[in-house]
Order: structure tokens, then C-alpha cells, then sequence
């Protein structure tokens, strides 16, 4: 039985993964999913973007839990 | 307790000169307050070579950002003697010449008011999960970068 996880992306991150929320196969931590998604998007490796477990900002790495809740946050530019 | 509450600061499409006045006007009754200290942030035409911005389209984090902004709002009030502090920011497409940031804050005497003005302002902008995209006149976009 494989188990997901579901990102949701803002601003060019959205643009370069081609939708604002999706779904990919479980890892266990943010650095494993930054490799999948670089894999993935290389375009990624390109942009700068932060990752938000559960609406706080990530700076190391962290656990994913099954129910977490992942942003994908480019360079904010509200104001 | 109203600093503690957690509030939507975001509108959809831009803050209007009639809005701004009347929040003004709405705090006459309150007379303990001696200052007020308002920010506006205006969307402004940026020129990059020979494309003109011609409007923002800001989309936000909701959740995350209306978290933030409350905690951002508890430590404002804990370092400055504010009487009171409104926040309204634009989503949407918001036309170049247009209100999309409106911060008010009020005071007994005039420093506290001024700097939770000046404060609040650059951490809005450095922590809230806010993007602004700049549309030009020819419809090809990129996504703006505050400068820190």
C-alpha cells in the first residue's frame, strides 16, 4: 500500500510544478522531498523557495507526519 | 483583548480613498488618542526595458499569513504603548496607482504610533507568505521580490 503526501505551491512554484496543490508518493523528511521534487521539477534548483510544515517555515529539516500539511513558498513579495 | 484576536487583514481588489477616510473618521470618538501614523503602499509602474507594468495580482497563504499576522500583531502591541492597529492588504489584480497596503496605527503621543507603523510595515512584507505578480501591458508577467 503506498500512502501520499499533498503539497500545495504558490507564486512560480506553482507555475514550474503546474499546479497550486498535487499529491506525491510519501517521504519521510522535507530534505528527501526537496531531492524528489528537484528530480522531478529541475527547474526548481533554479528558484529559490522555502517549505512550510503545518504553516511554520522549515530552516533545517523536519519529520514528515502522514497528515502534514506542506507549502512550497517562493521569495515573498506582498506589500 | 482585541490585539489577541485573529483577524483577516486581506480584501479583495484595492483599498479605496473613501475606506481609508472613513477609517480615520471612525476613531474620532475615541478620544485618549493624541496620534495616528498611516501607511499606504501604492502599486507602482516599474519600467524593465521596454515592458511597463501595468498591475499586481497578489495571492496569499491565507492561513499562514493570517497566523503570522497575529503574531506579528501580539508583539507590536507588547513593545509599543498602541491604542489600536488596523491592517488591510489586497488580493487580486490590483491596477498600477492603486492602494494595496494600508496600515493605521494610533497612539496617546506620537512615537509609538510612528515607529508600530514603520515596524509593522517591514515585517509584512518580509514575513507574510504574499506574492505579488507584475502583469505588463503585453500580458507576459513575472513574480515580484521585496527587497529586504
Amino acid at each position: 500500500m503506498s500512502s501520499s503526501i499533498n503539497i500545495i505551491a504558490f507564486g512560480r512554484i506553482a507555475e514550474i510544478i503546474g499546479t497550486s496543490s498535487r499529491s506525491f508518493p510519501y517521504v519521510a523528511t522535507i530534505n528527501e522531498l526537496k531531492e524528489f521534487l528537484n528530480v522531478k521539477f529541475p527547474e526548481l534548483k533554479k528558484v529559490k523557495y522555502a517549505v512550510a510544515l503545518n504553516k511554520k517555515l522549515i530552516t533545517t529539516d523536519a519529520t514528515i507526519e502522514a497528515s502534514a500539511n506542506i507549502a512550497l513558498l517562493p521569495p515573498f513579495s506582498g506589500g | 483583548m482585541e490585539k489577541k484576536k485573529v483577524k483577516n487583514i486581506f480584501v479583495e481588489g484595492p483599498i479605496s480613498a473613501a475606506f481609508i477616510g472613513e477609517s480615520i473618521a471612525k476613531h474620532s470618538s475615541n478620544t485618549n488618542i493624541g496620534a495616528h501614523s498611516i501607511f499606504l503602499g501604492q502599486v507602482r509602474s516599474d519600467v524593465l526595458g521596454e515592458n511597463v507594468v501595468q498591475s499586481i495580482e497578489y495571492t496569499t497563504y491565507a492561513e499562514m499569513a493570517l497566523e503570522k499576522m497575529a503574531e506579528i500583531r501580539e508583539e507590536i502591541f507588547a513593545k509599543h504603548a498602541l491604542t489600536c492597529m488596523h491592517i488591510h492588504h489586497s488580493l487580486g489584480i490590483i491596477s498600477a496607482g492603486e492602494i494595496c497596503l494600508f496600515v493605521f496605527t494610533s497612539s496617546k503621543r506620537r512615537r509609538a504610533a510612528v515607529d508600530a507603523c514603520t515596524e509593522v510595515v517591514e515585517r509584512i512584507k518580509n514575513e507574510l507568505p504574499v506574492w505579488g505578480k507584475e502583469i505588463f501591458a503585453d500580458k507576459t508577467h513575472q513574480w515580484k521580490e521585496n527587497i529586504l
